[in-house]
C-alpha cells in the first residue's frame, strides 16, 4: 500500500520500500477538458549538490537534455498533450549509481508557454507525483497536490535528498511565477 | 478580493459566517443581442452529476433538496453549503451562448463578464472573478466551481469552456446528449413547389396534438416542411431531460406580413386623378386560435377583433395597413409568457378587396421568436383564383413551439376552418 503524502510531509525510502534501487518517478496532471489552447507541461529533475544548486548544465534533465552524464537518471520524454492514463511524464532513477556528491534530485513540473497562453496551475487538475518500484512494479508512496498551488507557473513536486545516508523524499508543493527557464536558474543552470 | 483564472480562496476562512453563498453572473453590454443561459451542475467526485436534477437550469431552478437554487432572472445561484449533500464534491457556476456557434457568438463578443461570490444573507462581497473574454471563441464556458477541500468550502475562478456550447460543457459532467434534431431546422421554411391547377382540395387536419400526422394522399414534396423550434435537446436514454424552452420563457413571437402592391391603391381626392389606375391589393393578416380549454376565436381586422396582448387571448394584432407601403406590414404579437394557454394558433392572410392576385402582392410572412431563427414564408404557391391563404400553424407541443407551414388556399374563412377543425360561426364583415 502506497505511502500518501501531504504537503511539507517527508518519508524515507528504507522505511517505506526497503531495497528500492530502480525508482520509477511518475508525475502526472488532468488536461483541460475544455477547448482552447492546449496545456504542454514539462517534468525536469535537478540534480543538486551540498549547495542546493547543480554541479553543471548536465546536471540539468529536461526534454533536450535526457539522461545524466552518469546515466544514473533518465527522462523518458515529453509528453505534448498529457493525454493519456496514468503518468504523463517518467523519469528514471537508479539509486544505488546516482554520484555521492549529488546530495538531493529536485523534481519539477512547468507550463510550457505559460503566460502566452494565460495558463497556470490552478487549471490542471489532479496533478501528482508518485515513485513506483521498477522491480516490485508497487507504488511507493503519492503525493496529490492540486490543491497546493493556484496561479504559478511552475512548480516543485517534489525531491529526493540523502539523509544520513539514507534516501528521502519530501513532498515539497510549492509553486514559482515564471516556466522554466527560472526555475532552472534558482537551481544554477546558466541560461 | 479579485480573483484571476485559476486561482481559488476558502470561504469558510474569508467568510466564516457564510452558511449560503451567492454565486452571480454579470456582463456588459446589458443588451447584448448574446442570449445567454446559466447553469449549474452539481457534481460528485467522479466529476459527474449523480442525475438530472443534478443539473440546475432554466427548465429546473433547484436541485432537489433545495441546496442549489437559480433565481428568476437566471443570473444569480444560491447554495446553502451545509444543506449541500455530502455527495457532491463540487458544484460548477457555468454559462452558455444559445446557438452562439451557429450565429457566430462567443464569449469575446462581451467586453466584461464577471462573476461575483457574495454571502447569501448579508449580499456582502467576498471575491470577484473577471473572465477574460478577450481570446474566449468559446460558446460555452465553466466560469468557477464551489468545491469542498478538507472540511471547508472553497471557490475557483476557472474560466474555461467549450466551442461547442452547452452539449459538450454537458457531455463533460456526465449528462447523455441526444443527437441533435435532424437538420429541418437548420433551413428556413422552404417553399412548396407550386401546385398543379387540378390539385386536391385542402384534407381536415386532425385538431389533436401534437402533430398533424403527414398526409399519405399527399406527395412528400408538397407535404407542408415543419420546423422545430425547440432549445438543443438533450435527452437522458430512456428518460429525458430537456433543454427546450418552457413557454414562460418564450417572450414576445411576432408574426409580421408584408407585401409589395402594385400600384398602390390611391385614396380620397386623389380618386379622382388616379381611379383609373385600378385597385392596388389589401391584405390582411389575421389568425384562429384554439385554447387548451378548447375555446377558439379569431383575430382579424375585420369585425375589429384586434385581441388583446396582455390579457386573453393574449394575441394583439397591430394596426391594420391596407395599402402595403407602410414599411411594417401588418404584424400580430402573440404573449409568449402565455404560451401555455394555446393548443394552436392558425395564421392567415387574405386579400380583402381587389382581385386576388397574390403573385402582384409578393407577400411574405416571417415568424420571429426571441432567441430562434426568424422564419420567412413567402406566399408564392399562387393560387389567384382563391383570396385566403393558410399560412402556418403554430402549436403547442408539450410546451415547445413547432411552427408548420401551410401555403393552402381557399376561397373564404369558413371552408379554411372547416378544414382546420376549428368551429368558429362565420358570418359577413366590414372593416369600415
Amino acid at each position: 500500500m502506497a505511502v500518501s503524502l501531504s504537503k511539507g510531509e517527508k518519508v524515507s525510502l528504507q522505511k517505506v520500500a526497503p531495497g528500492l534501487s530502480k525508482a520509477h518517478i511518475g508525475l502526472g496532471w488532468d488536461e483541460r477538458a475544455t477547448d482552447g489552447s492546449d496545456f504542454d507541461l514539462d517534468a525536469s529533475a535537478f540534480l543538486c549538490d551540498a549547495s542546493g544548486k547543480v554541479r553543471g548544465d548536465g546536471d540539468f534533465i529536461f526534454y533536450n537534455n535526457l539522461k545524466s552524464n552518469d546515466g544514473s537518471i533518465e527522462h523518458t520524454g515529453d509528453n505534448l498533450t498529457g493525454e493519456g492514463e496514468g503518468d504523463d511524464e517518467v523519469l528514471r532513477v537508479n539509486l544505488p549509481s546516482v554520484p555521492p556528491d549529488i546530495a538531493k534530485i529536485v523534481f519539477t513540473v512547468t507550463i510550457h508557454e505559460a503566460d502566452q497562453r494565460k495558463q497556470n496551475f490552478g487549471m490542471v487538475q489532479n496533478a501528482f507525483i508518485r515513485i513506483v518500484d521498477e522491480n516490485t512494479k508497487g507504488e511507493v508512496l503519492r503525493y496529490d497536490l492540486s490543491e497546493d498551488y493556484s496561479t504559478e507557473t511552475a512548480m516543485v513536486f517534489g525531491e529526493l535528498y540523502r539523509h544520513n545516508d539514507e534516501w528521502k523524499f519530501s513532498a515539497v508543493g510549492q509553486g514559482y511565477a515564471g516556466g522554466l527557464g527560472a526555475m532552472a536558474k534558482q537551481y544554477g543552470v546558466n541560461i | 478580493m479579485q480573483l484571476t483564472a485559476g486561482q481559488n480562496i476558502s470561504i469558510n476562512r474569508l467568510s466564516p459566517e457564510s452558511k449560503i453563498v451567492d454565486v452571480s453572473l454579470v456582463w456588459e453590454p446589458r443588451d447584448t443581442p448574446l442570449e445567454l443561459d446559466a447553469s449549474a451542475f452539481c457534481l460528485t467526485a467522479a466529476g459527474t452529476v449523480r442525475g438530472d436534477e443534478d443539473f440546475v437550469f432554466y427548465n429546473n431552478p433547484r436541485t432537489q433538496d433545495g441546496s442549489v437554487t437559480r433565481d428568476n432572472r437566471g443570473q444569480v445561484f444560491s447554495l446553502s453549503l451545509e444543506s449541500i449533500p455530502s455527495a457532491i464534491e463540487k458544484v460548477a457556476i457555468t454559462a452558455t451562448i444559445h446557438e452562439g456557434q451557429k450565429r457566430g457568438q462567443s464569449f469575446s463578443n462581451l467586453p466584461k463578464f464577471t462573476s461575483h461570490l457574495r454571502d447569501g444573507k448579508s449580499k456582502e462581497l467576498i471575491a470577484s472573478y473577471d473572465v477574460d473574454t478577450a481570446s474566449l471563441k468559446e460558446t460555452a464556458l465553466i466560469v468557477a466551481e464551489v468545491y469542498r477541500r478538507n472540511n471547508e468550502w472553497k471557490f475557483r475562478a476557472i474560466g474555461q469552456g467549450f466551442v461547442g456550447g452547452l452539449a459538450p460543457l454537458a457531455t463533460n459532467f456526465g449528462i447523455t446528449v441526444a443527437e441533435p434534431e435532424p437538420p429541418t431546422s437548420a433551413p428556413p421554411l422552404q417553399p412548396a413547389p407550386p401546385q398543379p391547377a387540378a390539385s386536391p382540395p385542402p384534407q381536415p387536419v386532425p385538431p389533436s396534438p401534437p402533430a398533424p400526422p403527414p398526409r399519405s394522399s399527399v406527395p412528400p414534396t408538397t407535404a407542408p416542411s415543419s420546423v422545430r423550434l425547440s432549445k438543443i435537446t438533450l435527452e437522458k436514454k430512456g428518460q429525458a431531460v430537456s433543454l427546450e424552452k418552457k413557454g414562460s420563457s418564450f417572450g414576445e413571437i411576432t408574426v409580421n406580413l408584408n407585401w409589395s402592391s402594385q400600384p398602390t391603391r390611391s385614396r380620397g381626392i386623389l380618386d379622382g386623378i388616379f381611379g383609373g389606375k385600378g385597385p392596388g391589393i389589401d391584405l390582411d393578416l389575421g389568425c384562429l386560435f384554439e385554447l387548451k380549454d378548447g375555446k377558439a376565436s379569431g383575430i382579424q381586422a375585420l369585425g375589429n377583433q384586434f385581441g388583446r396582448y396582455d390579457q386573453l387571448p393574449y394575441i394583439q394584432l397591430m394596426g391594420d395597413d391596407r395599402t402595403g407601403t407602410v414599411s411594417a406590414g401588418e404584424t400580430l404579437r402573440i404573449n409568449g409568457r402565455y404560451f401555455d394557454v394555446f393548443e394552436r394558433i392558425l395564421i392567415y392572410a387574405f386579400i380583402y378587396e381587389g382581385v386576388p392576385n397574390w403573385s402582384h402582392a409578393d407577400g411574405r410572412v416571417t415568424v420571429t421568436i426571441p432567441g430562434q431563427p426568424t422564419l420567412e414564408v413567402h406566399l408564392d404557391n399562387h393560387r389567384n383564383d382563391m383570396p385566403m391563404c393558410a399560412i402556418a400553424m403554430i402549436e403547442n407541443e408539450q410546451g415547445n413551439i413547432r411552427v408548420t407551414k401551410l401555403a393552402e388556399y381557399y376561397q373564404s374563412h369558413m371552408p379554411m376552418d372547416r378544414a382546420y377543425g376549428f368551429g368558429l360561426q362565420w358570418r359577413a364583415g366590414s372593416k369600415d
